[in-house]
């Protein structure tokens, strides 16, 4: 067991020393641009299975997303705050709408729950879309700030004016993010989360506050998409309504998905796949959906847990051929 | 109490009380109303009239989590557990009442979280011990035996520390054998100090175990005493047995 745990670390170790280097061998401003969308559906799936370990499947994470969007371009052209200050309210932003819907949309389990969230972002969207006092209605916002400077004199200076800078704010960004949410699962918070999932009625009366514990995993998972929504619009510079329609719910769903549900590592694989699918498939471009509907069809019926079960059902499917061979000899 | 489903009166000016330490039967054929009564005490729903007191204190219409968290605790006369968790794993997170670390100690690991934890650790092995699933311990609640997953549905009402336990028919589905050690296990729990109000069909372990019994019929209290009295009473044996006068 313990030097599983170490091969693990020292594995774990080696990606991340790779992803530091990668900016020096991958230079294409194209590319770099793929590693941070990469990035950011990272995020956004992890933080979406974090809702689903307490049983609910939300389609609000456009929506929210669209909340730390907008909140964060407007705090910091409005509010003059800075790009670094804005960007965490902007989380919490998304925290707090979600908090507040969260307690009626609770009390629906199941597909009712996963509906009256879908309508949610939709609402967001349109008043987005709307709103043109604020939001600058269906072209959005331009001219979005990047993030200001950090420099050490002498030692580096980061002012992204480059693709390469964007990439390791991202990459710390979502290596921060995933700290957190994996501290948060494997503390009693998310063996409580859990055991909510498995057992509503069970868990309650064990005095454990079901409703209550929904709503925070939803609150917690949408400041995450607040956050990735608000790094998405100063990377990209613009904001507007239609970056955050249902079609990018639904995405962040099939990355989750296919990646597996039941691992934390499942939606990480599933957003690195299917963000690079599309690009490598070149001429399918035009038809993505189509594409990622075919894959996520696969999936559910051939590999319910998603890609991540993969190696051990092969390792299981090898054991039995193995056991097949002895009974026969 | 009363409770009303449409026009139908469920449960009809209910009235009983347990003491403390106190074993209570709670009888009645098929449809009398007992669960409802679990399901109106512990919160799960709301009485259309009267009231529940605990300790002085009126817990009706208070959620489910808060009436636990007051000392009532239930379990469900269908097998109802966390099956995915291993039988440790599921009482340690029944145990998440007793936890005095709130949000920010479990997420942070603070030192007093991971003393906590110890703690809580120690508490639910004792309880695997108490209700001799120790064996088990490991395997995954929903791979469970029928009968050792019933006792580990009593374990994680245990877990939360009631003063009332109230059980749902704790003894159905049971072989001979599961029947002998769950009644061995309700009397050691009952032993401990809890008070325990017990929804039984099978009469020989209720008489035998109860100190008292209430018995429901239509969602009325038909009568009231010690299982010899109960026993004695010609308005049990109609309900049990029917008048002959009106069939089904």
């Amino acid at each position: 067991m313990n030097r599983k745990k170490s091969t693990r670390a020292a594995s774990l170790g080696a990606l991340l020393l790779v992803l530091l280097v990668l900016p020096l061998f991958v230079t294409q401003p194209y590319l770099i641009h793929i590693l941070i969308m990469i990035g950011i559906n990272v995020l956004l799936a992890t933080s979406l299975r974090f809702i689903a370990t307490s049983g609910q499947l939300s389609l609000a994470h456009a929506g929210m997303m669209s909340v730390g969007a907008y909140t964060s371009a407007l705090l910091v052209m409005k509010g003059g705050l800075s790009v670094w200050i804005a960007m965490p309210l902007a989380g919490i932003a998304a925290m707090i709408l979600a908090v507040l819907v969260g307690f009626p949309f609770v009390r629906l389990k199941g597909i009712y729950f996963t509906m009256v969230t879908l309508f949610l972002s939709e609402f967001i969207r349109l008043i987005a879309q709307q709103w043109k006092g604020l939001t600058g209605g269906p072209s959005g916002i331009l001219d979005i700030p990047r993030p200001g400077a950090i420099a050490i004199p002498g030692l580096f200076n980061v002012d992204f004016a480059s693709k390469a800078d964007y990439y390791y704010f991202i990459l710390i960004l979502v290596l921060v993010c995933l700290l957190l949410l994996y501290a948060l699962e494997s503390s009693r918070i998310g063996m409580t989360l859990s055991s909510v999932r498995q057992s509503d009625s069970l868990a309650e009366s064990l005095g454990m506050d079901a409703a209550g514990f929904r709503v925070l995993a939803f609150g917690i998972g949408c400041f995450f998409a607040g956050v990735s929504g608000a790094f998405y619009v100063h990377y990209l510079s613009a904001a507007n309504p239609d970056s955050f329609g249902f079609l990018l719910s639904t995405y962040v769903l099939m990355y989750m998905v296919v990646g597996g549900m039941r691992r934390f590592s499942g939606p990480i694989i599933g957003a690195v796949i299917l963000t690079i699918v599309p690009e490598v498939a070149g001429g399918l471009r035009e038809y993505e959906p189509f594409v990622f509907a075919a894959i996520l069809l696969l999936i559910i019926f051939f590999l319910r847990d998603g890609v991540v079960s993969l190696p051990e059902r092969i390792r299981r499917a090898k054991k039995e051929a193995a056991t097949r061979l002895e009974s026969k000899a | 109490m009363t409770k009303y489903f449409g026009g139908l009166a469920a449960v009809d000016r209910l009235d009983f009380d347990v003491q403390e330490g106190e074993l209570v039967g709670l009888i009645g054929p098929n449809g009398a109303g007992k669960t409802t009564v679990f399901n109106l005490i512990t919160g799960f729903l709301r009485p259309t009239g009267g009231k529940i007191i605990f300790n002085e204190k009126d817990v009706t219409n208070r959620k489910p989590h808060s009436v636990a968290a007051s000392g009532i605790v239930r379990t469900f006369q269908a097998t109802n557990l966390f099956g995915n968790f291993t039988v440790f794993e599921s009482i340690v997170a029944a145990c998440y009442l007793k936890s005095t670390v709130g949000f920010w100690g479990a997420f942070l690991h603070t030192p007093g979280s991971r003393r906590d934890r110890v703690r809580i650790e120690e508490r639910a092995l004792d309880i695997t011990r108490f209700v001799g699933l120790e064996s088990m311990r490991d395997q995954r609640a929903r791979n469970l035996a029928y009968g050792h997953k019933r006792v580990l549905g009593m374990a994680l009402s245990l877990a939360a520390d009631p003063q009332l336990l109230l059980l749902d028919e704790p003894l159905s589905g049971m072989n001979a054998g599961e029947v002998d050690s769950a009644i061995a296990l309700i009397r050691r729990i009952f032993e401990r100090g809890t008070a325990i109000l017990l929804i039984e069909h099978n009469m020989r372990a209720a008489m035998s175990l109860c100190q008292r019994i209430v018995v429901l019929q239509m969602g009325r209290k038909i009568s009231v005493g010690s299982p010899d009295e109960v026993r004695a009473d010609k308005r049990v044996i109609q309900a049990y047995l029917g008048t002959g006068k009106h069939v089904a």
